[in-house]
């Protein structure tokens, strides 16, 4: 979810030139699909856990982010390398029967039409990553690297959700601090995966999150840790928890609740008890990462425990490594067994974030 | 004594010898780092005047891993004038593979927002900005491309894998960089990088077709066409200190025969006491080889000294004649100092030689007896005058051979044997001032030039070493002074403008600033302006230069035969291109066209004409802009010539061009007479190195003549006492040794001019055209020349003052106890 500002630090401008996110926002479909260029980030961020049809298991990220450098109405230069974004993106996929991990990061200036955001049917596109909204609301996803390559169909199973309150999600008690939120929680998946063990058609659930902001995250915070959870029972849950440099988390954490019928219910910051439980610590860059958590939402009665089948899900990238990875997930719900499957974020452990610590 | 002297010999030749390798290096090294830092990684470089368009292309051929592209210009200081900063735009996000330093701000990582987002933002290397105290975040003004523009400091370059070779570089994005010298969709450079580095020829011939009239190869291909670019002209400079190795050779013989000569009574007793010939020769080879060893150490550290003077003569001319260098550190290759190390032996043992052969010879009865010596030594070197001639006939020979068709190094044979020729001819020289002063009216005149028949051996090689080095100053003194008066008739008609104006840049870093297109235009609409020519020039892959002229011929080339106005109306009407001398010498023997790679392909353009230019040595081709422009595209300006209508005022159209478009310094604007001297002034500077060389020769020289006086009238003790005892007072003696000293200046100095007048020819004559292809008319600064006996004699007697004022004193008995 919240690479954010990763490649800059943040720099509060005396006129302020990029808007921010407020209360307010009217989302309007398929228009807040596209880019919002008057605000300096955005991303579209795909994870999903997928099957081959032989029964292998498959978990994959594919992200979008645009990252502005120069606010809408800046001086005109005739240069094409002069340019108003950064365009990056990342992709992995987790081989759960092979135990392998393949990540990348592609980052490009678009100064040629190679990268770009919003044209036509495209919402986004890195070189060959390319992600295409069709005229009937499917997402059309595709990338590929190094002999890993993904191709996906991605049809909504159920309505958008909108995170936060209304129509801004608050990333810091600090004032200022926010993006505009939302999600598709279930889309239904199919295609075909390669990797160097062959290729496969695959199908599954997806979660994809779209949010754009500008100077969403407070200078005291380190990190944040993030999960997208589904149900086999067909409910939902976004929670994240924003770390604060004092070791404690900050009060604008929170989360979402999306009942099988679709309705959203707002979590806050107190509702919400995470709890690491398991350890796994990179050889690469040293970085311990909480892989295992108990989740204890008492307003909902759910009690779960979050485990990982496979431990090395490290996106060790330039600047900023991050963990990233599928997650498997168990436990109770109102005296219920529940099962489900989904995408578990952790960042700020390899070190600082570039970015994070603003002025 | 003698060993000091032994050791200074050795020492001398060798650190002049070093100086110039070490800077030679220093100047290749500089440049290849330069390239290292901005190729970095790269695997093939495609240079010249790109279309950045064939970026994506270059990058979707398959063998091609990674592209990015480079932008470069010079920026120069407007208030600090010879300062400037060689800018190159960068693309940090493709050019992550290739970069080798890293840009930091603050000591953290360059913020890539504020990067991307600053017009004119720069990164300085950090030794600039420090040594300069500019902190981040500071504004500098520059000049670029005869435009003045604000650049901001943001970040400062580490040192990466490889350190910052030039401190006077300037990063900053390729986007900016565009806007900054206003050459969007332009690029100078690409870099690739491949997917199997082995397979560099299959990609070049994937890339050829997209980057037609462009170079594409290794980047270390640039460094080695520097290098063999510089070759010649290292050459040259090589084969000038070998000069100083020569003349090492000569001290180390005369201190050895010294030595020898005064020994040879205890030689006498060391043989009779059983030591065999080969030992007595061991014995003074191994005591020259000792001598060597303190020698060359002095040697080293000396070289290396005189190396970080030379350094910046080096890189100037190498600038003014080839290409943008700056050299900050000098390049010591283990390699060069074991070859200096190697030479300082080898010359120490070469100058051992004969004299130790000369020493195993003695017999033990005949030294005892000590007589016979000196019969001996007069008629072994009766021959040397007939090896003399010999060597000038091979001089002759290989000058011949080296003007047809053989290789250049025989230019240098010749010049060597020129200088061994004249050196074997210092017996003859003897003879000759011998016969000129023994009937002299004046008795310690007449008692000298009788003495100089006296162990006519040693004196020869006195006379020798001495003419050696005055050869090479005269050679020098003749040989600048010739090419500068060429260069003088040549401007004097190739300079014929009214105002000459070109980005400032250009006069001291080479050409690679351009002329803004409004200030051709406002020179073209000026009522006062009869005519203006452009020109700029691209250096190109084959090794030579293309010129291309806008405008009209006006009769300011000296064409060698063939009628010019009609080979310039072929070449603004008719598509043709004339070319220079040196490029007819290196590339065009026997051919009719020159044939290039343009846009298009390669074309055939047919030669009308060869003129005389002493600008590149590479060689170049001249033609309109019209052609290029049908051939390549769009063309640029790097300096205008306004010829003015009758009556114009040069003055008033400068001022108003300044206020039109430069404050200060952006601009050199030179009336015709002003430019002259400044051409003459670029080519003092390109020999700068000669003034050197020269303040070389005379330490040599002058040492060489004290060094000599003092080991002769060491030697002469024993005659000299024997003059006193005979009844010569002390101030007769001193006289005697004094007009000795004289007449050995004398005819040192008149062999060296002889001698260095023909190595100038050899120089001017041979070693020119076949190195750089210029014809040089041959003059002499006869005044010049006239003065060194004068000033050598003088030095000679002064040198020997001492030396005589010693011997004059010396107490008789001890000195005759022997007889």
């Amino acid at each position: 979810m919240m690479i954010l500002n990763v490649f800059t630090r943040m720099f509060v401008f005396g006129g302020e030139p990029w808007r921010r996110a407020e209360a307010g926002w009217k989302y309007d479909w398929p228009r807040d699909h596209a880019a919002h260029h008057d605000f300096k980030t955005e991303w579209w961020y795909f994870t999903g856990n997928l099957r081959a049809t032989d029964g292998r298991r498959f978990g994959y990220q594919l992200t979008f982010f645009r990252q502005g450098v120069r606010p809408p109405g800046s001086v005109r230069a005739e240069s094409r390398f002069v340019t108003d974004s950064i365009k990056f993106g990342h992709f992995a996929v987790t081989d759960v029967n092979e135990g392998a991990f393949h990540f990348t990061q592609s980052i490009k200036r678009g100064a040629f039409g190679e990268a770009g955001f919003s044209d036509g049917d495209r919402l986004a596109w890195l070189g060959d990553w390319n992600l295409e909204l069709a005229k009937d609301g499917t997402f059309i996803a595709r990338a590929v690297h190094n002999g890993v390559k993904l191709d996906l169909q991605l049809g909504n199973a159920k309505p958008l959700v909108i995170h936060g309150e209304n129509g801004i999600s608050v990333k810091s008690a600090e004032e200022g601090h926010a993006s505009h939120y939302y999600s598709a929680t279930r889309l239904r998946t199919r295609g075909t995966l390669s990797t160097p063990k062959g290729t496969f058609d695959v199908s599954g659930e997806s979660w994809f999150d779209h949010e754009w902001a500008t100077n969403q995250l407070a200078a005291n915070q380190t990190g944040w840790d993030w999960f997208s959870i589904q149900f086999e029972d067909g409910a939902e849950l976004m929670i994240y928890r924003l770390r604060l440099k004092d070791g404690t988390s900050d009060r604008a954490s929170s989360g979402s609740w999306i009942a099988a019928d679709g309705t959203v219910r707002h979590l806050k910051h107190d509702e919400i008890a995470m709890l690491p439980e398991k350890y796994w610590s990179s050889k690469k860059t040293g970085a311990r990462y909480p892989v295992g958590w108990k989740i204890r939402i008492e307003s909902l009665a759910l009690d779960v425990t979050v485990r990982t089948p496979v431990e090395n899900q490290e996106l060790a990238l330039q600047p900023v490594s991050y963990w990233e990875g599928l997650i498997d997930v168990s436990g109770a719900r109102a005296g219920r067994e529940v099962k489900g499957h989904g995408y578990l974020e952790l960042t700020g452990y390899a070190g600082p974030i570039v970015g994070i610590s603003g002025p | 004594m003698l060993a000091l002297l032994n050791i200074f010999g050795i020492a001398l030749g060798i650190a002049v010898y070093l100086a110039i390798q070490i800077a030679n290096d220093s100047a290749t090294k500089s440049f290849a780092a330069s390239v290292d830092m901005v190729a970095g990684k790269a695997h093939i470089e495609v240079r010249g005047d790109i279309d950045e368009r064939i970026w994506p292309e270059i990058e979707r051929l398959s063998p091609v891993s990674a592209v990015t592209g480079l932008v470069e210009a010079v920026g120069t200081f407007p208030d600090a004038p010879g300062e400037y900063l060689r800018i190159i735009g960068i693309d940090l996000i493709s050019g992550s593979e290739f970069r080798t330093f890293e840009l930091r701000s603050d000591a953290s990582p360059i913020i890539a927002e504020q990067w991307l987002s600053t017009p004119g933002g720069i990164a300085l290397s950090r030794a600039y900005a420090e040594s300069r105290g500019i902190a981040s975040g500071a504004k500098l003004a520059l000049v670029v491309d005869g435009r003045r523009v604000e650049v901001t400091v943001l970040a400062l370059i580490e040192d990466g894998e490889m350190p910052v070779a030039d401190s006077r570089i300037a990063v900053m994005d390729i986007g900016w960089a565009q806007e900054l010298i206003r050459r969007s969709g332009r690029m100078n450079a690409l870099m690739v990088r491949l997917h199997d580095p082995l397979e560099i020829e299959a990609a070049v011939a994937a890339i050829r077709p997209h980057a037609q009239g462009l170079s594409v190869a290794p980047p270390r291909q640039r460094s080695a066409q520097i290098a063999r670019m510089l070759g010649a002209f290292q050459l040259n400079l090589t084969a000038l200190s070998m000069v100083s190795l020569l003349v090492a050779v000569f001290l180390v013989f005369n201190t050895v025969s010294t030595s020898v000569s005064r020994r040879r009574t205890e030689i006498g007793i060391v043989r009779a006491l059983g030591v065999t010939k080969v030992g007595v020769r061991a014995m003074y080879l191994g005591e020259a080889l000792l001598y060597a060893i303190p020698g060359v150490l002095v040697g080293s550290f000396g070289g290396i000294a005189l190396a970080r003077m030379l350094t910046g003569a080096v890189s100037q001319t190498v600038t003014s004649l080839y290409a943008l260098v700056n050299v900050e550190r000098l390049w010591i290759e283990p390699s060069v100092l074991i070859t200096a190390i190697c030479y300082g032996i080898g010359a120490s043992l070469v100058g051992a030689w004969v004299p130790a052969a000369e020493a195993s010879r003695v017999e033990p009865v005949e030294a005892l007896r000590g007589v016979a010596a000196a019969v001996r030594e007069e008629s072994s070197i009766q021959r040397f005058w007939l090896w003399g001639l010999g060597a000038l006939a091979a001089a002759g020979g290989f000058a011949f051979w080296a003007l047809g068709s053989g290789p250049a190094w025989m230019a240098f044979a010749a010049a060597f044997f020129v200088l061994a020729g004249f050196s074997l001819l210092s017996p003859v020289m003897l003879r000759v001032v011998r016969l000129l002063f023994h009937r002299a009216p004046w008795l310690p005149l007449r008692l000298a030039a009788e003495r100089l028949r006296r162990s006519m051996r040693r004196n020869s090689v006195t006379v020798s070493a001495l003419a050696s080095a005055v050869a090479m100053l005269v050679a020098l003194i003749v040989m600048v002074f010739s090419f500068r008066s060429s260069l003088d008739a040549w401007i004097g008609r190739g300079i014929v403008a009214d105002l000459f104006i070109a980005p400032a840049a250009n006069e001291s870093f080479g050409l690679n600033s351009y002329m803004p297109d409004e200030a051709v235009k406002w020179l073209r609409a000026r009522p006062e302006a009869e005519g203006v020519d452009t020109f700029f020039e691209i250096s190109l892959d084959e090794g030579f230069t293309l010129a291309v002229v806008d405008g009209t011929y006006r009769d300011n080339l000296a064409f060698r035969g063939g009628d010019g106005a009609a080979a310039m109306a072929r070449v603004f009407g008719g598509g043709a291109v004339v070319v220079t001398e040196p490029y007819a010498r290196r590339h065009g023997k026997g051919r009719e066209n020159v044939s290039l790679q343009t846009a298009n392909g390669r074309v055939d353009f047919p030669i009308a004409g060869v003129y005389a230019d002493y600008s590149r040595d590479r060689g170049m081709v001249l033609m309109s802009a019209e052609t290029y422009r049908k051939h390549w595209g769009p063309s640029r300006v790097m300096s205008a010539a306004v010829y003015l209508k009758p009556g114009a005022d040069a003055a008033v159209l400068e001022r108003d061009f300044r206020s039109a478009f430069a404050d200060a310094g952006q601009f050199s604007v030179n009336t015709s007479r002003a430019l002259r001297a400044r051409v003459l002034g670029i080519f003092d500077q390109t020999f700068a190195i000669t003034e050197i060389l020269r303040t070389v020769a005379i330490i040599v020289a002058v040492a060489g003549v004290f060094l000599t006086m003092s080991v002769l009238v060491l030697e002469r003790r024993r005659e000299i006492a024997l003059l006193r005892a005979i009844g010569g007072t002390p101030a007769f003696v001193g006289k005697v040794v004094l007009c000795e000293a004289a007449l050995l200046g004398l005819a040192a100095a008149v062999l060296g001019i002889v001698s260095g007048m023909f190595l100038a020819v050899v120089l001017t004559w041979v070693v020119n055209p076949a190195f750089f292809g210029w014809t040089i008319g041959f003059s002499t600064p006869v005044a010049t020349i006239a003065a060194i006996p004068l000033w050598l004699t003088a030095v000679a007697v002064l040198a020997a003052w001492w030396p005589a004022r010693v011997a004059a004193k010396a107490e008789i008995a001890g000195a005759l106890r022997g007889e």
